[in-house]
């Protein structure tokens, strides 16, 4: 029995069209419409074959009804460069994250939402708000992720086809995700991170008056979060060289842009040094990538389960067949943010061969 | 006289003993820190430190004055007094020996008349009653007793690292130029890892991902 809901959220997942999944499947355009309105039922072996093309299991298909994203829910930062289809995607590629999320709720205790709500404050200002609130003074933030995860932010990897995106974030009833780009450098990720946080503080619960500007918020946020404004003026940055900026950044991890636009921003650098300095990096290669650059980092949370679900006997591709999907569309959600790697084959977990430790001793 | 060393088992019994718990201590020693953190190397240097010591005073009393402890500052010493007026306890950074049952922490910097003279008045009660055993509170019961003359002060040593906090409430009874050299009894009391302040019981330390402090709590769910 078909679930129309789920045939459109794995249709778009796939960034299919009607037409397309009439192509690949051999049904007309008319009878797919028909299956996603709710009008008419699938047999069981069309059932199959749809699920088949989408790479869900039948029994996905089947599952309870489930609710889309609905896309004035998130705000996307390069909106008016995606088309609807890509933008069906992400989102759809999200719900199915949400399913893994599910899963994952209904076995483990998480920690609970403690993002406070700033709508209207001004960036800057909220940023210190937050960073107040969890006690996190004018010092560097040594984990992003850590961090959003021990106060209740759920993380997920936004999926390769997706990549045309940075981070997009929602509260889904009530509990906050983001779903992050795991192609960036290691600062990047924390600047979108801290990015999505702005739109979880500041934008949580109103519409947003209008994208373009709350995305210049967030970013204001997430500058202001990484490098507050009082733990920066004390590094005597005053007019500083790229040399200083590049010894800076490390302090801060970000990137070297991000710490000289913050720079500007704070009036220690002039228009013109701003200007000067801008020029400098890139020809150093700074703008495009960063270089000497910090790993990325990943997700606590999630290795944390995947550990413990091997810790009792179970496989990562045990889960994806609960939530009705293949292990390579778990992987996806997951990836670059687990270290655990997730195997294909239910039944094959090998043990990575670990190279024995011996102590050397010192020759005398 | 040698300590009276109070650790794990019956600690928390003897702070409750004391009208304490260990949940208020760590709230005071880290909010402190959160607003200890707030300064820079823009602030004059004794800043960060200062701020530390106001705020856990300040904290300490702002939790324990609802349950009836009253507070004054005699000779700039923070006192904050038990109900039963047996008994003060006041707030002192502690050396990097603090909260480590088996050796003899002192004050991080010598202190001055008012803590000598505290500490002083509790060598004498000690004479006075002997050997401390003087009931729950660990001074004379009865009566509101403001006067610096005829209460005992307990220290509560703080020391703070980048992975995290110690502390012990101890009760000086020596002290010779500004350093205290005898404790009459300690309570020590557990170690505050830095910033998993949400986290009660979490699971075994993980293996794989070295991070910087915070802990993501993931606990099974019973099945």
């Amino acid at each position: 029995m078909l679930t129309p809901s789920r045939l459109v959220i794995a249709r778009k997942r796939r960034g299919l069209t009607l037409t397309r999944l009439a192509d690949l499947t051999g049904l007309s355009t008319r009878s797919i419409s028909l299956y996603e309105n709710g009008h008419q039922t699938p047999s069981e072996e069309t059932l199959r074959q749809l699920a088949d093309v989408l790479d869900v299991s039948a029994a996905f298909l089947g599952a309870p009804d489930i609710d889309e994203i609905p896309q004035d829910a998130v705000s996307f930062r390069a909106l008016s460069k995606m088309t609807a289809r890509q933008r069906d995607r992400a989102l759809s590629a999200g719900r199915i994250a949400l399913l893994i999320n599910d899963w994952i709720e209904a076995r483990f205790h998480l920690p609970a939402r403690d993002i406070p709500s700033l709508t209207g404050h001004d960036p800057e200002a909220a940023a210190e708000v937050v960073r107040a609130r969890w006690g996190l003074g004018e010092r560097p933030v040594g984990n992003v992720l850590h961090l959003l995860e021990s106060r209740g932010v759920r993380i997920y990897s936004l999926t390769a086809e997706n990549s045309e995106l940075d981070a997009f974030s929602l509260y889904w009833n009530g509990q906050p995700f983001i779903f992050l780009s795991t192609s960036k450098s290691g600062e990047r990720g924390r600047f979108d991170a801290a990015h999505e946080l702005g739109h979880l503080v500041l934008h949580g619960e109103h519409l947003v008056p209008s994208r373009p500007a709350a995305e210049v918020e967030a970013n204001r946020f997430a500058a202001a979060f990484l490098m507050p404004r009082a733990g920066v003026l004390a590094q005597g940055l005053r007019d500083a060289t790229p040399e200083a900026v590049l010894a800076a950044k490390r302090t801060w991890k970000v990137a070297a842009m991000a710490l000289t636009h913050r720079l500007h921003e704070l009036d220690l650098l002039t228009e013109w040094g701003y200007r000067t300095a801008c020029v400098q990096l890139s020809r150093l290669g700074y703008r495009r990538t960063e270089r000497d650059g910090i790993p990325r980092e990943s997700s606590q949370l999630l290795a944390k389960v995947f550990r413990s679900v091997r810790d009792h006997g179970e496989t990562p591709a045990a889960i994806a067949m609960a939530v009705g999907i293949t292990a390579d569309e778990l992987r996806s959600h997951v990836f670059g943010l687990t270290l655990t790697a997730i195997t294909g084959d239910p039944a094959a977990a090998p043990a990575p061969a670990r190279g024995a430790l011996h102590l050397v001793r010192p020759a005398d | 006289m040698a300590a009276r060393v109070v650790v794990e088992g019956e600690m928390a019994d003897r702070l409750a003993e004391l009208g304490l718990s260990v949940e208020i201590v760590e709230r005071a020693v880290r909010r402190a820190d959160a607003e200890a953190s707030m300064c820079t190397p823009l602030d004059p240097p004794i800043m960060e430190g200062l701020t530390r010591w106001g705020r856990t005073n300040r904290f300490l009393r702002e939790e324990l004055i609802p349950a009836g402890w009253r507070c004054d500052n005699p000779s700039n010493l923070p006192r904050t007094i038990h109900p039963s007026g047996g008994f003060a306890i006041v707030a002192t950074t502690g050396d990097e020996l603090t909260g480590l049952a088996d050796l003899l922490p002192a004050t991080k910097y010598p202190k001055g008349y008012a803590t000598v003279q505290a500490v002083e008045i509790n060598e004498q009660l000690a004479l006075d009653f002997g050997d401390f055993d003087l009931g729950p509170a660990g001074g004379p019961a009865g009566g509101p007793a403001a006067d610096a003359g005829d209460l005992l002060t307990w220290l509560l040593l703080f020391h703070v690292d980048e992975v995290g906090f110690r502390a012990e409430l101890s009760l000086p009874d020596r002290i010779a130029d500004g350093r205290i050299t005898s404790w009459a009894e300690r309570i020590i009391l557990p170690f505050f890892p830095r910033d998993d302040d949400r986290l009660a019981d979490l699971i075994t330390p993980d293996r794989g991902d070295r991070d910087e402090g915070v802990v993501v709590e993931v606990n099974r769910r019973p099945a």
